[in-house]
């Protein structure tokens, strides 16, 4: 449970705030409307870089990280498909700094050829660093064009390939800034040892002058239902062959989400699950398999994902999954299945809630989402899931004509 | 509140004023002693209805196969005398609840997370594992199998690669600290093995507990009911060996490897343990250098040249050594360039005096990380292991944050000269030729 008190500014800027006096620290979370999906499909894996511009310095702050670490903070960011997300943990007495750095950023960014120059080649680093110079490092830059054909979901948050990022220049950082980071499309959070109207207050101060700006129009072309199965094959200096399935599935705010969840709990949550007792412990043709959900605002996917044994087949361990995926299909999960991977997540929800930024976070994303309180009904929607409703999901997403498969085979 | 023009009108020029707690003061574990003579440390606090309850095994006097503890240690939910792997599971997970085991060298540890409420059926499940483990064949076989393909893939990681070489380099591939499983290491596993050093290394004798989070008394009251009454597991002791540390003479090491974007550098030596009062300060020096986001290597190496995504020190301690360690992976065509920057920012640290502003701001970061690591009952019980594991008490967090406020620009010279020169330090590439 996590309570809040909820306040939005004249400007649009909506703030939330979680008390919690039992630790001496705070958390500041800033979550933009934005992510890799609203990119130019020409300039992909800019929001990302932009993510690493926002350190660059501001208008009236030189260095973003300096003041941090000197009111004792620690602070990062992420990126992803539809969202970005900045935080920061400080000893709470500190927690104008905070209001300081993230107001003068969100106000306007210093756009510096040099620090843009500086991130695109740390930026490349990372790219290298997490896909390109690592065995299977690459897979979501094959599979997310296979799944995907025409929503931007078919390039992953790193960008298409290096070239986009290397051909960044300072008016794309400047367009991309004026039209998505605004008081209108942020949600500003704080939790921990803090009081609400002193929150709301410093959030006045600081937030209350910067301009709204006009609503952005999104409008991202839908991937049109697929129609036939997909597969490609590669070859690569990796150790063993691999397998990726990836099903169309439905969003993260459709109420289906839940069902789907749970679904690929059963297939892989634990080492209780159905895939890795038939499939490594059993049949002994993997060495590792998962199955989850991307969890995406529009349309997301599936990926059920294996390294498969030396000596087996993909298109054998390929079968296997398949018949594992036709048992949910085929037979409702029994009640106590399905109570299990209930109880897991209801497990795993509580212990999330123990770090102070987890909360801050699913404050501010739930409210973007539509409303802050869902983070309190999470609960309510897994239980409400029944055996039923997932062996819908199943029927419905596991479809060979729903399916693209990765075949990624070892050289040697 | 009152409503001065400067509560309304923010002064965007400067930074607002910054406090640090004068005092910090760490909560401390409270202390029990089960009736066999097991000590339980436990931190009872947080706000959500969680448990964690860890045992932790050591045997601090000689080494052992590291193949073998890691084995041990990540088979030993895989099976009792009652139960197959799949069923232990499906009672862990029906419950929400998790085991976690983790192995080094110097000890081993397994640790339950679970609801408050399911507290009493997952502890009866942990108790089972831990007195009644069985080591199946077929189970053996199956890590056998699966550990051998990770490891396959590991190999193809230059950074797995540097890091593998850097801890034989630094300890010598016979001690467990500088020594990597084989393929052949996991070929040689055999249920006998597993079976006697568990019987001898996991008992009442070897272990202390470790719990946190809300540990009501009852919880206490069954851990000394079920873990406590008498002593447990002891079987004739495997003959552990005394290895010590071997030295060699060459410096600079090259691992090639084909069609490498990145170069992986490691930089390290070995060093004083935590128990030395230098090792305080020592942790500022590392910190000044690259302990954070704003040192002197990140500010150097990826936000003022970019060639990496990362860079950083770490100042660490096991049981019977400490280590100075350099890690980044960079582009390949500046490999040289980036040894060579890091060598000068080692340089620098006995030439010059940190400045000032930097040191305040290292000390500050440095006093909210230590709040941040002290923030709740996990934290508090990982700071508590930290010190009882290496036989230390609560003062050792005083020493540190003394040091952490009052190290001066001198002292911090006068150990970079002592302890970090470039000439004490070996060095492994592991990247494209």
């Amino acid at each position: 449970m996590i309570s809040f008190n909820k306040h939005t500014l004249s400007n649009g800027l909506r703030v939330l705030v979680h008390e919690d006096n039992t630790t001496p620290l705070a958390a500041v979370n800033v979550l933009y409307d934005v992510g890799s999906r609203d990119e130019n499909p020409e300039r992909t894996g800019f929001a990302h870089l932009f993510e690493h511009l926002m350190f660059g310095g501001s208008q009236n702050i030189s260095d973003y990280d300096g003041p941090v670490q000197l009111a004792g903070g620690e602070n990062n960011a992420f990126t992803s498909n539809d969202i970005t997300n900045y935080y920061l943990t400080l000893p709470s007495s500190n927690i104008e700094t905070a209001f300081w750095l993230e107001s003068d950023r969100m106000m306007q960014l210093a756009f510096s050829e040099h620090t843009l120059e500086v991130q695109r080649n740390v930026v490349i680093e990372e790219f290298k660093q997490r896909y390109l110079n690592q065995p299977y490092g690459d897979i979501w830059l094959l599979l997310r064009p296979l799944a995907y054909k025409v929503h931007p979901y078919l390039w992953d948050t790193i960008g298409k390939n290096i070239s986009h990022i290397e051909h960044a220049s300072l008016e794309d950082v400047k367009n991309f800034f004026f039209t998505h980071y605004c008081p209108n499309r942020a949600v500003l959070s704080v939790a921990g040892n803090v009081k609400a109207d002193a929150v709301f207050s410093l959030a006045e101060k600081w937030f209350g002058s910067i301009d709204r700006k006009s609503p952005y129009k999104r409008n991202l072309p839908p991937e049109p239902e697929q129609k036939e199965k997909r597969t490609l094959e590669v070859k690569k200096k990796v150790p063993a062959d691999a397998i990726y399935m990836a099903y169309h599935c439905p969003s993260r705010n459709d109420k289906e989400f839940y069902s789907v969840d749970l679904l690929t709990d059963i297939l892989s949550g634990g080492k209780s699950s159905r895939l890795y007792n038939a499939l490594v412990k059993e049949k002994k043709l993997f060495s590792e398999i998962n199955a989850f959900t991307t969890a995406e605002f529009d349309k997301s996917m599936v990926v059920v994902m294996g390294k498969v044994l030396d000596g087996v087949k993909l298109t054998d361990a390929e079968r296997a999954i398949s018949e594992e995926l036709d048992k949910i299909k085929n037979l409702k999960a029994e009640e106590r299945e399905v109570q299990k991977v209930k109880n897991k997540v209801l497990a795993n929800l509580e212990f999330s809630e123990i770090d102070l930024v987890n909360r801050a976070l699913n404050l501010a994303y739930y409210e973007l989402t539509g409303d802050a309180n869902e983070a309190n009904r999470q609960q309510e929607r897994y239980l409400s899931v029944t055996a039923a409703d997932i062996q819908q999901q199943a029927q419905q997403i596991f479809r060979e004509e729903n399916c693209s498969v990765l075949y990624y085979y070892s050289e040697t | 509140m009152k409503a001065s023009t400067e509560d309304i009108i923010p002064d965007r020029t400067r930074i607002p004023e910054i406090t640090i707690p004068e005092k910090i003061t760490i909560p401390q574990a409270e202390k029990f002693t089960l009736d066999n003579g097991i000590k339980v440390y436990s931190v009872n606090a947080g706000t959500q209805d969680v448990v964690r309850i860890e045992f932790v095994f050591t045997d601090k006097s000689t080494n052992h196969n590291s193949a073998l503890i890691a084995a041990v240690n990540k088979l030993i939910r895989e099976g009792t005398a009652k139960h197959s792997a799949l069923e232990i599971s499906e009672m862990l997970d029906f419950y929400g609840a998790y085991l976690e085991t983790e192995s080094n060298p110097d000890f081993s540890s397994i640790v339950l997370f679970t609801l408050g409420k399911y507290v009493n059926e997952t502890l009866n499940i942990f108790s089972e594992v831990l007195f009644e483990a069985a080591y199946p064949e077929k189970e053996i076989d199956i890590y056998k199998t699966n550990s051998k393909q990770f490891l396959r893939v590991n190999k193809e990681k230059v950074s797995y690669m540097a890091r593998k070489k850097i801890s034989e380099v630094l300890y010598g591939a016979r001690h467990p600290y500088g020594y990597d499983e084989t393929e052949t290491d996991y070929d040689s596993l055999n249920r006998q093995a597993l079976v006697d050093f568990y019987g001898s290394y996991y008992h009442s004798g070897n272990c202390i507990i470790f719990t946190a989070g809300k540990i009501s008394d009852a919880i206490i009251k069954s851990l000394n009911e079920i873990f406590g009454k008498k002593d447990w597991l002891r079987t004739k002791p495997t003959n552990g060996k005394e290895i010590t540390f071997s030295s060699v003479a060459e410096k600079k090491y090259f691992i090639p490897k084909e069609g490498a974007l990145q170069s992986a550098i490691r930089i390290g030596k070995r060093i004083i343990d935590k128990r030395h009062p230098d090792f305080h300060p020592l942790m500022v020096l590392s910190t000044i250098l690259g302990g954070y986001f704003g040192s002197r290597l990140m500010s150097n190496i990826r936000e003022d040249k970019g060639f990496t995504y990362g860079i950083g020190s770490m100042l660490g301690s096991m049981l019977h050594s400490g280590f100075f360690i350099i890690t980044t992976e960079v582009r390949s065509e500046v490999t040289q360039q980036a040894i060579e920057e890091i060598y000068k920012e080692l340089k620098r640290l006995s030439a010059e005096p940190v400045p000032d502003d930097e040191l305040q701001m290292v000390r500050n970061y440095m006093l909210g990380t230590f709040m941040r690591n002290i923030d709740g009952a996990f934290h508090l019980i990982d700071r508590c292991k930290s010190i009882v594991l290496f036989d230390m008490d609560y003062d050792y967090f005083e020493r540190h944050i003394a040091a952490v406020r009052n190290t001066t620009p001198e002292q911090l010279m006068q150990l970079a000269g002592e302890y970090l020169t470039e000439d004490s330090f070996y060095e492994v590439v592991a990247g494209k030729k």
